[in-house]
């Protein structure tokens, strides 16, 4: 009996997980492209800006949570150590779509370029060992016109 | 400079693998390290088995003791104990001499049993000696449990918990101490026997019978009369038979007596009596 509930937990972490990671990334690419024009920097801290008539900060946060199927999968990467696969598309996912939230309200607002863009990172959930874990990703930098 | 557009290709943060291959992986290298440590310690757990010396035998023995029997009630005195014990030790053969010596104890159980436990821990229920109607029976269900004991079954029994109960009777002379999660709680139901093992015993049985009273009239009547109070099972008998590791009585006696006639032995003889009370 529990080891159907497991493997049900397991399947539906894995298609439901899998078909939306698909998906946006699909998406991901699809604004990443539209944004293109506008150039994003990490350059500009303690440095002068170039020369611009307004400048306001954007920030763009994004909270992801992994999958039943991507924890199990992690779970057992932690027996034998090595690469965490299943995390880096989760992280990839989140860095990228909280650079785009940010970009596109930068864009909203009509910035030329978007100047010492950082990221921050933190745990929201997953401290104890039974819960599964969610990340939030935040990009923020100073967008100028 | 000038600002080209230009779009992102590669992907230079996500390893490209098929999350099911990279689970199919982990699952098969999980499940490959279970196994091998499963059967590593099997194989550990038999050789212990066989090899391990008297004085760690009687330290195994001592922990799966007490382990079994921690508060339970225990005879260990009066005439009826004395007489068991005495009887018992007359029947050990020169190599269980070698062994940890022989530590009787009497279970007050109504149900007629007798068995036992590493290092030579030998018990037998207050139903056994009740039911128990002349020597020669009550010698030959000792004998059978001394077969299992110099056959080392009762070690072998314990399988892969005999690897951290031996681990942890070395160790804790440095004073560690294992979690006893590793050692298992052991309990009665562990001191089972295959087949093989049963008529093993059964054999070294008849055989110390031969040899003690010449003959081995009277030494089977005790299982005769437990077959008499089972019920007919009829054909269920033999699937029974299959499913159960311990013999059934009808079939064991029977064997015993065939091996008893190819090796000329007398199935009648003298009784000998017990002891009055």
């Amino acid at each position: 009996m529990d080891i159907l509930v497991f493997l049900i937990l397991l399947g539906v972490g894995y298609f439901i997980g899998n078909r939306r990671e698909r998906k946006h990334y699909e998406d991901i690419k699809r604004r990443e492209k539209s944004t293109l024009h506008v150039p994003i920097m990490s350059w500009g801290a303690k440095q002068d800006l170039p020369y611009a008539h307004e400048a306001e900060m954007f920030v763009g946060s994004v909270v992801v949570a992994n999958d039943y199927f991507k924890t199990i999968s992690a779970a057992l990467r932690n027996l034998v150590g090595g690469r965490v696969t299943v995390y880096e598309t989760l992280i990839d996912r989140g860095r990228r779509e909280a650079m785009l939230r940010m970009k596109e309200s930068a864009i909203e607002w009509g910035a030329s370029q978007v100047l010492n863009v950082r990221f921050e990172t933190s745990n929201i959930s997953g401290q104890n060992q039974a819960g599964s874990g969610a990340v939030e990703i935040m990009a923020y930098g100073t967008g100028i016109r | 400079m000038k600002y080209t557009p230009r779009e992102i290709v590669d992907e230079v943060n996500v390893t490209p693998v098929h999350p099911l291959v990279n689970f199919g992986y982990l699952i098969g290298t999980v499940v490959a390290a279970s196994m091998t440590i499963y059967v590593g310690l099997g194989v550990a757990g038999a050789q212990i088995a066989t090899r391990i010396g008297p004085e760690a035998e009687a330290k195994v023995g001592e922990v799966v003791f007490n382990s079994m029997f921690a508060g339970a009630d225990l005879i260990e005195e009066g005439p009826q104990f004395d007489y068991t014990q005495a009887l018992a030790e007359s029947l050990r053969s020169e190599r269980l001499k070698q062994r940890p010596e022989l530590k009787l104890h009497i279970l007050d159980e109504d149900i007629p049993n007798a068995m036992v436990s590493p290092g030579g821990h030998v018990f037998v229920t207050q139903g056994l000696l009740r039911e128990a109607e002349t020597e020669n029976e009550l010698a030959f269900v000792l004998a059978h449990e001394l077969g299992h004991y110099e056959n080392r079954d009762t070690l072998r029994g314990l399988g892969r918990s005999l690897v951290f109960i031996s681990l942890n009777s070395v160790l804790a002379l440095g004073g560690v101490q294992l979690p006893p999660m590793l050692t298992g709680s052991i309990s009665l139901a562990d001191l089972h026997y295959s087949r093989e093992q049963e008529q093993r015993a059964d054999i070294y049985a008849i055989e110390i019978m031969y040899e003690r009273y010449g003959h081995l009239g009277h030494s089977l009547d005790f299982f005769k009369r437990l077959n008499e109070q089972e019920l007919d099972l009829g054909t269920v008998n033999q699937v029974l038979e299959w499913q159960s590791t311990h013999p059934l009585t009808q079939s064991r006696i029977e064997e015993l007596e065939a091996v008893a006639t190819k090796r000329g032995w007398a199935l009648e003889g003298e009784a000998t009596a017990l002891p009055e009370e």
